[in-house]
């Protein structure tokens, strides 16, 4: 789980020192890696805090790793999403969702923000039909009627049907 | 369910339809007969019959709007609008706290800001009001394009963040776009309709005040019989020549013609498909829109769906009220002719589409009336046409036959019987009379002609509005006429997005769209200058010289800066223009400026950028089935590059989520600096390259 300077009980530069040194051997044999990685995270608005940690997760997950190219990017950036992934508790996307609305990550929607989210854009549906009527009716029909109602307006007419609401 | 009496209005609607249907046909009758005076002994009858028919017709229609006029003004004038019994306005009750109102705003591939600026500005203004519990707005697309769908979507969602709207603003892409706005607006209903008691209906360029939405609720609560209340939505907000000439006449002569429209519709008024609010469960239940036996353009879906959609509601016994009175409800007219006739077409066929539906069982009689008279709208044009063809060969035979059968040389004495004079007089005061009440009315009102520029702005705006109109009216004769022609030889029209923004015609373009008319204009003077004389041909220098001034005018009008010098010098100014209303002054593109800027390809940006891919993704389910088809689409792209896949592809990748969030990943994790490149991705040596040169820097 991911924790914050504030979440930390002894100075957190002191316990990352041991990292760093580390971190040096990787960036120097993966700098292009880690440029691609410093690269999608300026796109995420992540706090200082979070954007060390996870480079700090992608560059332990790096750490030895004996592959090249696409392979190696993909390591990268398999990590990255794992290291979102643990700041919500969850799923990297939800990560990602809230750092895209701006919500406190992985604290609100129960970390379920992609739910949510399809929820505010759609509400549950709640089926009714709705189907066409023909309204077909043919001109000489039309015009016998117009000729009945001429001639006995009474003997045609139909009561209008109460309406909901109406006394 | 029970059945009940005659509504208190009915009868008295009745009652003056009866009027309204004599005060049309004995002066049409009365002036026929007088031209069949003028035309006895002189015309065969093979053509005296087809004119005089013809004459009635017209004199007819144009007398309608004359008599609608006349009673509306006589009602302004007496300082009250229509109060008969069943009036909504007469009985408003507070909404229950249950209460709940869906705005649905259906849009086709329009301009995404300005959409977002007009639901921003009618969402403020409810929130003003203190009203927005009561109402949840719904934009329903129907785009196909990934582009436009990607840039609502962002839009949406950050509409939504800055408003705090999430829960109040809904958004919903219909990927099959069946009967188009109907079926649209019917897909809404089928999903969502049973949760919300009622709904009203917007435009993309619909404004409306939360004050004015508010009232009609409270109508709505307190008269529950009433199944639609249509408001006049008022033309706003355009800066060319053309369109300011519209949003004049609208405010100026509209409410004299509404006055008098809402006295003899009553209940039985008409919907115009936006700004208005419906009763749900009796649209979803009977509104629904036939389907015309045969095919299009005469027959298949209804193109003009809000006549019948009004038409089917009455026939199943609720109220259907148009209620001018009702402010504070804007729309906008087309900024140029070109897109003016494009809308024109389309409203061409669908309106003769109604004419189908004249024999349908149990449509009230008002209805009945108002498909004939959307019908003339656009038949009117070939009948003038005609009438005037007739005319000239009556002329020529008159002329060139003497009483005795005998040909003998052009004569025209017959033109000194007075009576032609006075009929032309008569028609002249049915059209332009209407025009003088309007400006009586308002000069009639305190303060209110300010608000029109002053009593000589006014004065002048009318008149060359006037002039605008004459010369208008034969361009309009020959388009309509062609486009009524085009119905009904078959060739229909197909769903095209409306130009909303203030765009000019260039001269390429109105000599292709309008050289027509100006080259008929010009051949028909040179043709019957020799024939007529000067006397004579000054008769119809009104339809020659519109016809001839087609293109200058398409060309002129459509300018913005034109439209502004108007302004400037206080000509055809609206009140909405002296005083902006709170809801207009927030429709400026400032107020949408923190909307997500997208360069480029959306496509491409919401493959690629975290965020967007995140909001995108996220509203996407997982669509197992086409996983199979997904994986080859997003092999496809990864190898050709976004520019490798047609939309109907994107469309296919966009709507799975598991294809997205592949596809995010492997575009990142990629190696190849030219696949970075076509997705709009530096190389990461160069990324480097760049790093150090700005820390050398």
């Amino acid at each position: 789980m991911f924790k914050d300077e504030s979440s930390y009980s002894v100075n957190p530069a002191g316990e990352l020192l041991a990292g760093w040194a580390a971190e040096a051997m990787v960036v120097a044999n993966k700098a292009p890696v880690l440029a691609r990685v410093e690269q999608y995270m300026a796109r995420l608005s992540l706090t200082d805090a979070q954007r060390l940690w996870i480079r700090g997760q992608v560059v332990a997950q790096l750490r030895g790793a004996d592959m090249e190219g696409e392979a190696l990017y993909a390591q990268a950036f398999a990590s990255l999403h794992m290291a979102l992934a643990t700041l919500t508790d969850g799923d990297e996307l939800d990560a990602r969702l809230d750092l895209s609305l701006n919500l406190p990550v992985g604290e609100t929607h129960d970390g379920k923000s992609c739910r949510w989210l399809q929820r505010q854009m759609a509400p549950a549906t709640v089926r009714s039909s709705m189907a066409s009527r023909p309204l077909n009716r043919s001109w000489g029909a039309a015009l016998l009627r117009l000729v009945q109602s001429l001639l006995d307006r009474r003997a045609i007419s139909a009561n209008r049907r109460v309406l909901p609401g109406e006394a | 369910m029970g059945r009940s009496g005659a509504r208190p209005w009915e009868a008295i609607g009745r009652y003056r339809r009866y009027w309204l249907s004599a005060f049309i046909i004995l002066p049409a009758c009365s002036a026929g007969l007088m031209l069949a005076q003028v035309l006895a002994d002189r015309l065969p009858l093979w053509l005296e019959i087809p004119t005089l028919t013809i004459f009635a017709l017209l004199f007819a229609w144009i007398s309608a709007g004359f008599w609608t006029a006349l009673v509306g003004f006589i009602l302004l004038m007496r300082g009250r609008t229509d109060t008969a019994p069943g009036s909504p306005e007469l009985r408003l009750a507070e909404p229950r706290p249950q209460s709940r109102v869906a705005i649905v705003m259906p849009i086709y591939n329009e301009e995404v800001e300005r959409v977002a600026a007009g639901l921003q500005a009618t969402y403020k203004s409810l929130q003003h009001a203190g009203a927005l519990a009561h109402f949840e707005f719904f934009l329903l697309s129907d785009t196909r394009d990934p582009a436009i769908w990607l840039r609502e979507e962002l839009v949406w969602s950050a509409l939504c963040q800055s408003l705090d709207a999430f829960g109040r603003i809904h958004y919903r892409r219909r990927p099959i776009n069946n009967k188009a706005k109907s079926g649209n607006v019917a897909d809404f209903c089928r999903r969502w309709g049973k949760d919300y008691e009622y709904m009203v209906v917007l435009d993309a360029d619909s404004v409306m005040n939360g004050e004015t939405l508010y009232r009609m609720l409270e109508m709505m609560e307190g008269n529950p019989q009433v199944g639609i209340i249509q408001t006049q939505p008022v033309a706003v907000n355009r800066e060319t020549l053309y369109a300011r000439l519209q949003q004049f006449a609208q405010h100026l002569y509209g409410p004299i013609f509404s006055a008098g429209l809402r006295f003899w519709q009553l209940g039985d008024g008409h919907y115009i498909g936006h700004n208005a609010i419906l009763r749900t469960a009796p649209f979803t239940q009977y509104c629904a829109l036939p389907v015309l036996p045969g095919r299009p353009p005469l027959g298949g879906p209804l193109l003009s769906h809000d006549f019948v959609e009004a038409a089917l509601m009455a026939k199943s016994g609720w109220g259907v009220w148009f209620v001018p009175s009702l402010s504070g409800s804007y729309e906008e007219v087309p900024p140029t002719l070109i897109d003016d006739l494009k809308r024109d077409r389309r409203w061409a066929q669908g309106n003769l589409q109604h004419l189908r539906l004249l024999a349908g069982e149990g449509l009230r009689s008002a209805h009945r009336f108002l498909f004939i008279n959307g019908a003339m709208s656009f038949l009117a044009a070939p009948l003038w046409g005609l009438f005037l063809i007739l005319g000239a060969l009556g002329s020529l035979h008159w002329a060139t036959t003497a009483s005795d059968g005998s040909i003998t040389s052009f004569d025209w004495g017959w033109l000194a019987d007075p009576m032609p004079f006075w009929l032309f007089g008569v028609t002249a005061v049915l059209l332009l009379s209407p025009k003088f009440m309007a400006v009586l009315w308002v000069v009639r009102q305190r303060g209110q002609k300010e608000n029109f520029g002053g009593l000589f702005c006014l004065v002048a705006s009318m008149f060359f509005e006037s002039i605008f109109s004459i010369l208008m009216a034969p361009i309009r004769m020959a388009f309509h006429s062609q486009f009524v022609i085009q119905t009904l030889m078959g060739r229909g029209v197909r769903w095209g997005t409306q130009v909303r923004g203030d765009q000019e015609t260039s001269w390429a373009d109105a000599f292709r769209y309008f050289g027509w008319c100006s080259v008929l204009g010009l051949s028909l003077a040179a043709l019957l200058y020799p024939f007529l004389g000067a006397w004579h041909f000054a008769w119809l220098v009104p339809i020659l010289g519109g016809l001839t001034a087609a293109v200058p005018l398409a060309a002129w009008t459509s300018r913005p800066a034109l439209g502004r010098w108007a302004r400037r010098h206080r000509l055809f100014v609206i009140p909405e223009e002296v005083h902006v209303p709170q809801e207009l002054q927030t429709l400026g593109v400032d107020s949408v400026a923190y909307l997500p800027h997208i360069e480029g390809d959306p496509f491409i940006q919401v493959v690629v950028d975290p965020r967007f891919n995140a909001i995108h993704t996220a509203l996407q389910r997982n669509r197992t089935g086409a996983w199979s088809r997904a994986a080859n689409l997003c092999h496809k792209a990864l190898e050709q590059g976004p520019q490798g896949l047609n939309n109907r592809e994107r469309n296919v990748l966009l709507s799975d989520r598991n294809s997205m969030l592949a596809l995010h990943r492997a575009v990142w994790s990629t190696d190849d600096s030219a696949r970075l490149a076509a997705w709009g991705l530096q190389s990461d040596d160069q990324e480097l390259a760049d790093a150090q040169m700005i820390e050398s820097k």
